[in-house]
Order: C-alpha cells, then sequence, then structure tokens
C-alpha cells in the first residue's frame, strides 16, 4: 500500500484492512493460541511465579537504577579477557563500528542470529550496500528475509505466514520442490545455511542479557544457529542496548527459565550460551576477535524520566504482544516500528519521537493483560496512559482524533459490538468516523451484511 | 574532549539524578520459586531430559557403557562416530570398545555422523546438559554434528541452574571459559506455523550416558 498521510493515518488504515482481513486473522489466532497454551503449560515449573516477578522486577530495578557502574563493571571484566567494547550514542554510530570491522576482516559474508537491535539500527541494508553478503540464520529470520519483510514478532519472526504460503516462498526463492511440510522446508534451510556459517568471515548475534560480575553476554536460542554463528567465523560482533544488562551470572537462575516460560512457553531454552570472550589460547576452536557494541539511541531519554524508565527492564520475551488484542487484530507490520505490541507501543515514542509516534499510545485498549503477563512486571497499560498524557501536554492531540480513536478502538477490539449491529450501521459509523483519514481516493471498506461470525456458522453448518 | 563511552555514561548519571530507588531485599536464592519433584537427581534429569525429546541410557559400569554404546552405534548404523570424551578414553582403555576415532579435520567435519563428548555437569530440574570451551570439544564440534552423545558420572548431577552456575564459578573463576554452555535437549523450532521441527541447526538427537 502506498503511504500517503502521516504515520498516524497510515496507522489507521492499515489497523483497519488488516482487522478485514480474515485469512490474517485465521493464522494470527491459531498462532497466538498455540503460544497460550505453550505458556500454560510451562508456567506449571513455577511454584509461586507471582513471587518470581517479583524477584525479576527487583533485580532489573537495581540494575538499572545502577546502570553506569554495572555497565563498567561489566566491560572491565570483558575487556580483561581480551574482548572489546563499543559504545555507540546513535544508529550510525553501531552501523559505523560494524562496517569499519567488516572491512578491516575484508569480509564478504556475513552470518547474523537473531538481534533486534541489527533492526533497530538497520544493519542489513547497510552492510548489502557496502556489499556484504548478509545471512539471517534463524529459521523465522531467514524466511523473513526471504520474504524481504521485517519480522512480525519480536521472538516469533515469521508468525503470521502459514505453512502453505513459506512452501511457496521457498519454491519461488530457492527453487525447492512445491508444497513442502515444515521439516522438509527446515532440512532446505539447514543444508544452506551451514555452508553459509562455515564461510562467513563474520558472526553478528544479539544479546539476552548482558553479566556485570564475569563480564560475560548470553545468548539464547533454541535452534542452534546462535552456536553455530559465535563457533566458526574468525570474528564475533554482539549489539546490544545498554539496559540488558543484570548485574550477576547466578541471577541467570532465575532469568532463563522465566523468560523461556513466557517467550515459548519451554522451562528453559535448548540453547543457552554464556560468552565471555574470543578464543583463549588453550581452547580447541571460536573466533579470535570479539567484540560486543553497547548502544544507547534513546535509551537514556526513557532513563532519564522516572516514570517510563521501568520499560527499560523488558527482556524481549514477547509475551505482551501475544496477549494483546490489537496485536492479535492489527499484526506486526502495521505498526511500522522495530518493536511492535505494547512494549513498542511504549518505548518507540520515547526512542524515535512522541510527535510521530503519538497514536501508538492509543493503540492499545487498556484492557491490562500486557501488565498483567509481563514477567518483569513493567506497567504497560500505565505506561501508555503516561504517554498520552505526555502527548495531550506537548499539544499533540486534538479532540476530533481522540474521538476517532475511540471509535477505531471500539470496532478493533470488540467482537461483539462488531457482531452487533447490521452491516449497514457499521458502514455508517465508519463513514462518519474514519472517511476523514480514510482519503477520497479510494473507497471506504465495506463490511458484509452477514458478520463473520455469522458467515463463519452458516459455512460450518452447510458442510 | 569526551569519547562517546564518556558521554553515555554522563547521560547515564544525568538521568538517574532524579527519582532513584534502590532495591533493599535482594533475592537470593531462586530455587524456591520453582516446583520441587520427587525423588533423586537422576530420576528427575531422565524425567525431564525425556519430555524435551532427550535419551538416557543408564550404565553400571565401564563395561556396560561399552555395550550399550556399541550397540546403539550398531543398531543405528552410524559409520563416522568422533569421540572427544575423557571418560570415553578411560573407559576405552579398560574394556573392549570398538574403534571410535578422535580426532577429526576441519575438512572431514561435515561428514561425523555422531559425536561423543563430556559434560561439565548435568542439571536435574531442567534436563540440561552443562558444556565449556575448557573441555576438548570445544565450541563448534558439539553443536556442528546431527547426533550428540554425552557421557556423564552421575556424581555430576546437580539439582538446578543455580548450582551448576556455582560449580562453573568454583571450577574456573576468575579464569573463566570464552564460552559455557546450557543445552536443554535437541535442536529444535516452531517457527513454521508453530509446527515443532527437531534438528534445525544443531543435533537432531541427543543421547545421556549416565554413570554410577
Ligand atoms: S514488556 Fe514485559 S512482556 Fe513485553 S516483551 Fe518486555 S518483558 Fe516481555
Amino acid at each position: 500500500m502506498i503511504a500517503v498521510g502521516n504515520r498516524e493515518q497510515i496507522f489507521l488504515k492499515q489497523s483497519l484492512e488488516k482487522s478485514k482481513d480474515l485469512a490474517h486473522r485465521q493464522k494470527m489466532n491459531h498462532a497466538l493460541k498455540q503460544s497460550d497454551d505453550a505458556f500454560e503449560k510451562g508456567k506449571g515449573q513455577f511454584s509461586d511465579l507471582e513471587l518470581a516477578r517479583d524477584w525479576a522486577n527487583a533485580i532489573k530495578r537495581d540494575a538499572i537504577m545502577q546502570l553506569d557502574t554495572y555497565l563498567c563493571e561489566f566491560e572491565r571484566k570483558f575487556t580483561s579477557r581480551g574482548g572489546k567494547v563499543i559504545w555507540a550514542q546513535t544508529a550510525d554510530q553501531a552501523v559505523e563500528a560494524v562496517k569499519a570491522i567488516c572491512s578491516r576482516h575484508r569480509a564478504k559474508t556475513v552470518v547474523k542470529s537473531k538481534s533486534m537491535v541489527s533492526e533497530e539500527i538497520r544493519l542489513n541494508q547497510a552492510l548489502k550496500d557496502g556489499g556484504v553478503e548478509v545471512v539471517e540464520t534463524d529459521l523465522g529470520e531467514y524466511i523473513q528475509q526471504l520474504a524481504d519483510e521485517a519480522p512480525y514478532h519480536i521472538v516469533a519472526p515469521s508468525l503470521h505466514k502459514s505453512k502453505e504460503e513459506v512452501a511457496q516462498l521457498f519454491v519461488d526463492k530457492l527453487g525447492t520442490e512445491p508444497e513442502l511440510r515444515p521439516d522438509q522446508l527446515t532440512q532446505v534451510a539447514r543444508k544452506v545455511l551451514r555452508k553459509k556459517f562455515r564461510e562467513a568471515e563474520v558472526g553478528i548475534t544479539g544479546v539476552n542479557f548482558l553479566l556485570a560480575d564475569i563480564g560475560g553476554m548470553v545468548l539464547t536460542e533454541n535452534e542452534g544457529n546462535g552456536r553455530l554463528t559465535t563457533g566458526f567465523p574468525k570474528v564475533h560482533i554482539a549489539l546490544t542496548g545498554i539496559e540488558k544488562i543484570l548485574p550477576s551470572v547466578h541471577q541467570l537462575s532465575l532469568f532463563l527459565p522465566l523468560l523461556a516460560t513466557h517467550a515459548s512457553g519451554q522451562h528453559i531454552t535448548v540453547y543457552n550460551a554464556i560468552l565471555t570472550g574470543p578464543r583463549k589460547a588453550d581452547e580447541a576452536d571460536g573466533p579470535e576477535e570479539m567484540y560486543i557494541i553497547l548502544l544507547d539511541n534513546g535509551r537514556t531519554n526513557i532513563l532519564a524520566d522516572p516514570t517510563a524508565r521501568e520499560s527499560l527492564y523488558c527482556i524481549r520475551c514477547g509475551a505482551c504482544l501475544n496477549v494483546c488484542p490489537v496485536y492479535k487484530n492489527i499484526g506486526g507490520h502495521t505498526y511500522d516500528t522495530t518493536y511492535s505490541g505494547p512494549i513498542g507501543s511504549v518505548i518507540t515514542p520515547h526512542l524515535n519521537g512522541l510527535k510521530d509516534n503519538k497514536h501508538l499510545s492509543y493503540a492499545s485498549s487498556l484492557c491490562g493483560s500486557c501488565t498483567e503477563v509481563c514477567p518483569v512486571r513493567i506497567p504497560l497499560h500505565n505506561l501508555l496512559l503516561y504517554n498520552r498524557q505526555q502527548s495531550v501536554a506537548a499539544g499533540y492531540n486534538s479532540g476530533m482524533e481522540k474521538v476517532m480513536f475511540l471509535t477505531w478502538k471500539k470496532m478493533m477490539l470488540n467482537r461483539k459490538l462488531m457482531n452487533a449491529g447490521s452491516g449497514d450501521v457499521k458502514n455508517w459509523v465508519f463513514k462518519v468516523f474514519v472517511s476523514k483519514i480514510w482519503g477520497k481516493d479510494r473507497e471506504l471498506p465495506m463490511f458484509p451484511k452477514k458478520n463473520f461470525s455469522q458467515q463463519w456458522k452458516a459455512r460450518r453448518q452447510q458442510k | 574532549m569526551d569519547t562517546i563511552r564518556d558521554k553515555i555514561l554522563t547521560d547515564i548519571r544525568l538521568a538517574l539524578k532524579d527519582g532513584v530507588e534502590h532495591t533493599t531485599a535482594k533475592p537470593t536464592d531462586s530455587s524456591l520459586l520453582f516446583k520441587n519433584r520427587e525423588g533423586g537427581l537422576v530420576e528427575g534429569f531422565v524425567r525431564e531430559f525425556l519430555a524435551i525429546d532427550g535419551n538416557v541410557i543408564r550404565c553400571d559400569d565401564f563395561q556396560q557403557l561399552a555395550e550399550k554404546l556399541t550397540e546403539l552405534i550398531k543398531c543405528n548404523n552410524w559409520k563416522n562416530v568422533v569421540a572427544k570424551s575423557a571418560i570415553l578414553k578411560k573407559c576405552g582403555e579398560q574394556t573392549q570398545l570398538e574403534s571410535i576415532s578422535t580426532v577429526v579435520d576441519d575438512e572431514n567435519l561435515g561428514r561425523v555422523e555422531v559425536g561423543i563428548t563430556d559434560c561439565e555437569c548435568l542439571v536435574a530440574r531442567t534436563g540440561t546438559i552443562v558444556m565449556s570451551t575448557a573441555q576438548q570439544a570445544g565450541r563448534t564440534f558439539p553443536i556442528y554434528i546431527p547426533k550428540h552423545i554425552v557421557i556423564a558420572h552421575e556424581k555430576q548431577l546437580v539439582y538446578d541452574l543455580g548450582e551448576a552456575i556455582a560449580v562453573m564459578e568454583q571450577r574456573y573463576h576468575p579464569d573463566y571459559p570464552s564460552g559455557w554452555y546450557l543445552v536443554s535437549g535437541p535442536s529444535r523450532t516452531g517457527d513454521i506455523e508453530k509446527t515443532l521441527v527437531l534438528g534445525v541447526h544443531g543435533p537432531v538427537e541427543v543421547y545421556v550416558f549416565i554413570l554410577k
């Protein structure tokens, strides 16, 4: 869709389009239901999940309130074992640092394991422009790269694609046989990527936790691509926001199970690597150089606001996305932000400017599900309200916008309400409230005379 | 002239001038937060490891280990088996262990079907194998091989992650290995429509032999 108008208008248009897209709804329902079921099972490992969340909150609070101290401790210990720390205030500085390392090593191929920070700084494009082949190796990221799309979810990048769509994508891009099953598709990716791990001069990863007391980092994953990315290439570069710090390696005994349960419903993720530096003289193999890039890019703005500060506790588990009715309805791309869902709506206005992103704090039903699930107890829906107050105080919101958003919200989020009126009533509501932003250049979406649940029932009866 | 580092640290310190709350109670023993299951460490590990699609084989002594290992290799018709394991070496010295090669060069790494390694310890609560780059298997071997066999002694079992981390700290502080690896079952993904697939980039099968 061609982007006309400002970010808010585009957001509203795309939300409405997505919410009418029944195939999208079915795929999202399926995927998020699976996440939900897994989470319910994974939770069973805790004897007291509420207390675990309290502790996690207290530990992250301590980490963030003494961020400078812990970062310096991390740096001192990490560099003492030969690792190098690069500080970056902006996305550009981080990108330049990566480019400089790649060119020093004459890198032709870079393998990457999942990193949201690399999305944030738009690293892939910059490397490609410099003539470096960038290969995503997490299966979901690999799929998204083949499709030339941004991740749809911070933990499950290709959540919105059916297996048929992935199979077709492999036919189109890799010339595979049609209609391969998920296990066959996985084998195709495994074969292609095995070569890449061994060819690449540089491996780039994200970071799940930085550890102050031992001067290390943690990489959490299920597939093994992170291990290979940090095993074969001569150089390992890890990208992280400054907020990812934990004071002590011992706290992983809480944080690894907590992250696994909230991200994927597991007791623990299959692979957790604690990396403390480049290969040591007496070790069999491993990278000769290891860099950790510590990125600010607006995070100190969040830190300076005592209310918003708590959003820096985030461990990027994705649970708040999974439970969010807005995310489910409009999908990951509609946000047009690196971090989607509730946490994205909370931090993006602080990272990228309130004016262009104020609408995100209205993109919420304030149902509170996100706050209820967050493993580190970030009061997400309160922070969304807080952002609203801030944008009103800054004079960014007209009364009309608020009315429109109210209507949008009601339409989006309340199936009962959506089902209540006849199609004509809904079309009327849309015309009145939405035509202004929808634009004259196109038809308004028309609601069918039968609503979704009626159609569904009718179809089932036919069978 | 300020470096970028100094600028960021200054920004952090300025940002933290207001409203800093310090936590009084710092939690310590996280094992309290998890359900305590019945039974011993070995039983606990077996239960959890099977639940995450791993395999466990228990042996009374080196003799049994040699027999069961040989049988496993024969049954599966595995041809290219490479061991980087101190325990197995010892076992081979005392028993009739079928000859298993112990070296593999870079070029032939891709042909290895099965790799055998030691571990630092095993974690019962989560079914986790702890390995590190201080051991001879190193970084790439245990993750590149399609099938992974781990040989461990019963006395290497600990209850939870906290204890495993303490073991590593006692063993290596302050000269830590560059990589510590927690491995809980075979490689897996749910990236295509949440369908579980085993063996994405890492081993598709993981066996743990536990010696009495
Ligand atoms: S805000 Fe909380 S629930 Fe959302 S991704 Fe971060 S840690 Fe997870």
